[in-house]
């Protein structure tokens, strides 16, 4: 088993980096530098994924992580710009509201399986990928009613799709590491790269 | 500090947005054909069930981010 100290952690790690210049972009104004910035930090997200897969150092925790990654760095740039007035409050409430419900369930679902597993939802991680696309949409301006409830609805209807599988089907049992996926049939992973380490060791024991 | 000017920032968004929507539209077709023919030959397997459903939404996505950028140009 892998390092949990490993070259795709680090890469992983380093999107926070774009945070705190991101606030102070906003703060200052700069809408197209804070744009910039999070696609520094999306394109690092792509690239987490192709180091994991480069350097043979996919770990459980590195799946996990890489989810959490995802969460604290969309997550902060939507709070920032909500609390700047660059985006709408209450669809930002109901989208929060349900990423705790979906924490919640997913550390459930943890708890089921008796061990280090990261659930993976195909619909979700497109939200994920949508989600990084609403702080971009938020920093520019580029019709962001229109997408902030639309994704909204969205993330209603995935939830509760998740929430039964999460908290009520039977947990699969863990599969060997290299387990290839019908996805990655197709050439390409998502296009954000949203889950592609998620796709390799989601079921893996630790 | 702008790089470029407002016009070319929203058309920078509209390429974007509308380009990856399209290119996702067309992952996940593929992706949704091949996981119904996967459905087919296991019927009830949830993996795949969920693999059907993930690119439903990933269509719908791309849908709206189609319809959004030229929405912004056109209506």
């Amino acid at each position: 088993m892998a390092s949990n100290l490993n070259p795709a952690n680090a890469v992983t790690a380093s999107r926070f980096l774009t945070l705190p210049p991101f606030l102070w972009a906003v703060d200052q104004g700069h809408y197209q530098l804070a744009c910039v910035l999070l696609l520094v930090c999306g394109v690092l997200d792509l690239f987490d994924g192709a180091v994991a897969r480069l350097f043979r150092c996919q770990t459980p925790f590195g799946a996990v992580f890489d989810a959490i990654a995802d969460g604290v760095c969309y997550g902060f740039a939507i709070v920032v710009l909500t609390a700047y007035g660059r985006v709408p409050l209450v669809p930002v409430l109901v989208i929060v509201g349900l990423g705790l419900v979906n924490t919640g369930l997913r550390w459930l679902y943890a708890r089921r399986a008796g061990r280090t597993v990261n659930y993976q939802s195909h619909a979700m991680e497109r939200l994920v990928a949508f989600a990084a696309y609403l702080g971009g949409f938020g920093t520019l301006g580029f019709q962001v009613d229109y997408f902030f409830w639309t994704f909204t609805a969205l993330m209603v209807v995935v939830v509760i799709h998740d929430a039964k599988r999460l908290a009520l089907d039977p947990v699969p049992a863990a599969a060997p590491l290299a387990a290839p996926e019908l996805d990655d049939d197709v050439g390409a992973s998502s296009p954000a790269g949203v889950g592609d380490r998620v796709e390799r060791t989601a079921e893996v024991a630790p | 500090m702008n790089f470029v000017s407002y016009d070319g920032q929203m058309l920078f968004a509209a390429l974007m947005t509308g380009g990856v929507a399209a290119y996702w539209i067309a992952i996940d077709g593929v992706r949704l054909r091949r996981a119904v023919v996967a459905y087919r030959a296991a019927p009830g397997d949830r993996s795949i069930r969920d693999r059907i459903f993930g690119s439903v939404i990933g269509i719908i996505v791309g849908a709206v981010g189609v319809f959004g950028s030229l929405n912004y140009y056109y209506w």
